[in-house]
């Protein structure tokens, strides 16, 4: 693998639809007719704009929906090579599950054809397939349909879920995701639905503690993937953490680890020492509320439970807490800087995905 | 048994006093069969009766080896048959005298269970009139070493309230003990009621981790859990939510002087999130939330932490690193959780602390928060913890070799010290180490002798 590539990768940026009239043109019916909840409908939201000054396209279409324009900034003006859109929906949060993959499969052929094989910067883009985990089959078959594309280099799931993904029942999604080579993205699903409560306690009042507890949950999945074996299952498996709040591995990893190996016998099926299975397996992008700020400890921070080899910089263009390389802690060594902004992303996508035309 | 002479307090000189060295702020009392129902107001205490009838054990997550120690040390279960923790006698010699504890905060867990408000409200009542009985009475507490916990059920407020007015005072309770997984989170106004009865007599108020029977089972934003690990480490969030909710619905700026504790929450995620909400304060939460400090002073100043489970990586200075990083000297308070299995003897907690923080983590800070005296009546023949520093631990190369023998396996076991810390490698053969579970001996031989074991083959 050339690590010396130099190349400069936003593992997460977000696009959209134009506005609904765009999403239901590339929609058949029956579903055209239905009714489903806006991308941007949530009862927690930042007081203030909730996406990054200067995004806006024209004609009042959504941020992030015109690809000229947030390539612009991503390559033009940010100085990026390559950056992987990950499109937000809140397809996942329908209780009809007909409905929220068709949306995807809807948002995946938006992406292919406006993003990935037209206009200027289609070379410099990288896409994510879509897929619902309330149909197991239709997302195993989206997979399937989409795998060959020269530009998708990862399945998107949400974070938000009915059922931790270390079940079973999420092994299809696992098997062909390692079937198809790809790592797996989970990302925070916009608006609410069928989730359960955002806390364990239930709904957060302010948007400032539900914006910053949110992407911990990854916590939750990780926790529980590792005693169901699924990365002894799937030894190929990578997740994508893409909420960032790596930090929390830390200290999670330490009580996994202290109070979970007594219960090693209880499961069998995955045997080793929990901090075992996060190399090679598992990544994060790192998001704007992550690390301790530009403390002298952060590089040893970074170190620790060898979060510098799963960090990948990621720029949540067009949102409001908008990333800039210029923002990542001074006190990280040049290393920890390059693998973070290029060469753990070209660990996890390869860099044959990533450089090809 | 020389305690049981020690009971008549007459015999006993508590005019020569000792310096209080180490606190322990989880310790689990629990009720004899047949002792708490007394306590219980009807009608719950004939429902309770009912309902308990012909049942059995309502385990959901188990601990390892739960059908053999349901989950406690297995030497603290009394002879009389009673379940761990219930003997005061058992307790004080474990605990006290043998363990190095100085004063031991009772939080009795056995509240929690309850179908409705008015349930968990009963049983708060008569755990608080049972613990005033049968733990801190002259007769049992004649050493002066016990500190009880005012049950309040947060599930009804003004209930709780009245709970706190009724005991606040009384001379041996420390603090008022509520349960962890109410919905909605604690920054909901409708518990003012309960911070403001406990600001008012500036009495802390802690919550236990719990397995939530009052909310059916913690459930997680991604749904239920499967096994008993993953459930009890990403219980840390639940925790790590009601801090953000005090912090962030401002119930500290509501109530200046209210003092959180949370006791087995474990710790060390409160480094990370102290950032993880002053970036967010400083982005997006000043004109929300109108704070008056950044969130992380709110944590240094109103919230507390117990020691136990002290989680460790590999390489222990990295934790060295994070209790300087979080200040831990301002957050956190020595716990053993006698009598669990996960039980962290007082001498291995302090050994893993900073030196410059040791002594504000194992007493200072507690006596402070709780008001306890400095000194309490000396105890002949009480282990004294902390004083000198001992880098000795508590296991021999002859308690390996029992737990060994346990087992049904020998082998040859060496005990060194590598910079500072105790090691044990245990040899076995190939043959032996295919035999046993090799992670419950590993554990068992860690409970044993608190110190670092290594197992290899021979």
């Amino acid at each position: 693998m050339n690590v010396s590539s130099g190349l400069l990768v936003d593992a997460s940026a977000h696009i959209f639809f134009e506005n609904d009239k765009d999403l239901r043109s590339y929609l058949p019916e029956p579903v055209k007719s239905r009714g489903w909840p806006a991308v941007d409908v949530a009862l927690a939201a930042p007081i203030g704009p909730k996406y990054a000054t200067g995004t806006q396209c024209s004609d009042g279409r959504h941020p992030g929906s015109d690809p000229e324009l947030a390539g612009a900034h991503l390559f033009g003006e940010r100085g990026f090579d390559l950056a992987v859109l990950h499109p937000m929906s809140g397809a996942t949060n329908v209780p009809d599950w007909h409905v929220g993959t068709a949306i995807l499969n809807a948002t995946n052929r938006m992406l292919a054809e406006r993003w990935l094989e037209s206009g200027i910067y289609a070379q410099q883009f990288r896409g994510t397939i879509r897929v619902n985990p309330n149909d197991i089959d239709g997302a195993v078959r989206e997979i399937e349909h989409w795998k060959n594309h020269p530009r998708m280099v990862q399945i998107g799931l949400p974070l938000q879920t009915q059922m931790p993904y270390g079940r079973p029942y999420y092994d299809p999604i696992w098997r062909a995701a390692c079937n198809a080579g790809l790592p797996v993205a989970v990302h925070w699903e916009m608006g609410m639905g069928i989730t359960h409560p955002p806390t364990p306690s239930g709904p957060a009042r302010t948007y400032a503690h539900h914006g910053a507890y949110v992407p911990m949950t990854f916590v939750w999945h990780l926790l529980n993937m590792i005693p169901e074996g699924v990365f002894e299952k799937f030894p190929e498996l990578k997740m994508i953490w893409a909420d960032g709040a790596a930090d929390m591995l830390t200290p999670f990893m330490w009580r996994m680890d202290t109070f979970g190996r007594p219960h090693l016998e209880q499961t069998p099926w995955a045997p080793r020492m929990p901090s075992d299975y996060l190399l090679s397996h598992n990544y994060f992008v790192h998001s704007l509320m992550d690390g301790p700020g530009d403390a002298d400890f952060a590089g040893e921070w970074l170190r620790m439970t060898g979060k510098e080899d799963m960090l990948m910089f990621g720029s949540s263009y067009p949102d409001w807490q908008l990333v800039s390389p210029e923002d990542l802690p001074t006190a990280w060594s040049e290393q920890q800087r390059r693998k973070v902004l290029g060469e753990n992303a070209i660990s996890v996508f390869g860099l044959d995905q990533l450089t090809r035309v | 048994m020389t305690i049981a002479l020690n009971r008549h307090h007459a015999t006993f000189d508590l005019a020569t006093t000792t310096p209080v060295r180490v606190v322990d702020t989880d310790v689990h009392p629990s009720p004899k069969f047949g002792e708490l129902a007394p306590f219980i107001p009807e009608p719950f205490r004939t429902r309770f009766a009912k309902r308990g009838e012909g049942a059995g054990s309502g385990v959901y997550y188990d601990a390892p080896d739960f059908a053999h120690a349901m989950a406690m040390r297995v030497d603290s279960y009394p002879d009389d048959g009673n379940f761990a923790g219930s003997d005061p006698d058992l307790l004080f010699q474990q605990l006290i005298m043998e363990a190095g504890s100085d004063i031991a905060i009772l939080g009795p867990t056995n509240g929690s269970p309850g179908q409705t408000e008015e349930e968990v409200h009963a049983l708060a009542v008569a755990t608080n009139l049972w613990q005033d009985e049968c733990w801190l009475s002259t007769e049992v507490n004649w050493h002066r070493r016990f500190r009880g916990s005012i049950v309040a059920a947060i599930e009804d407020p003004a209930a709780a309230a009245r709970e706190i007015e009724t005991w606040a005072g009384h001379e041996y309770f420390s603090q008022v003990l509520i349960n962890a997984e109410m919905r909605p989170a604690w920054g909901d106004p409708r518990y003012d009621v309960v911070w403001a009865a406990a600001a008012r007599h500036d009495i802390p108020v802690a919550c236990h981790l719990s397995r939530g029977r009052y909310n059916e089972l913690p459930m997680s934003p991604v749904g239920f859990m499967t096994y008993n690990h993953d459930l009890m480490v990403s219980y840390s969030m639940l925790a790590a939510n009601q801090v953000m909710s005090l912090i962030f619905d401002g119930v500290f700026d509501r109530f200046p002087t209210l003092k959180i504790v949370f006791i087995e929450h474990a710790f060390n995620w409160i480094l990370p999130l102290m950032w993880r909400m002053d970036a967010m304060y400083a982005k997006h939460g000043v004109p929300e939330t109108g704070l008056k400090r950044k969130p992380s002073d709110y944590v240094k100043s109103n919230i507390w932490f117990t020691t136990q489970p002290l989680d460790y990586p590999e390489d222990k200075l990295e934790l060295t690193n994070a209790l300087e990083w979080m200040e831990a000297d301002k957050v956190l308070l020595f716990s053993s959780d006698y009598p669990h299995w996960t039980f962290d003897d007082p001498r291995w907690v302090a050994k893993h602390m900073p030196e410059h923080m040791r002594e504000a983590i194992m007493f200072q800070n507690a006596i402070e928060l709780f008001h306890l005296p400095k000194e309490v009546p000396a105890l002949p023949g009480q282990k004294r913890a902390l004083g000198v520093i001992t880098y000795i631990s508590r296991g021999t190369e002859n308690d390996a070799r029992g737990v060994l023998a346990r087992f049904g396996v020998s082998g040859t076991v060496v005990r060194t010290i590598e910079s500072d810390e105790e090691v044990f490698t245990v040899s076995l053969s190939q043959e032996t180490r295919g035999q046993v579970a090799e992670s419950r001996l590993h554990t068992a031989l860690e409970a044993a002798l608190n110190a670092e074991v290594r197992i290899i083959s021979a």
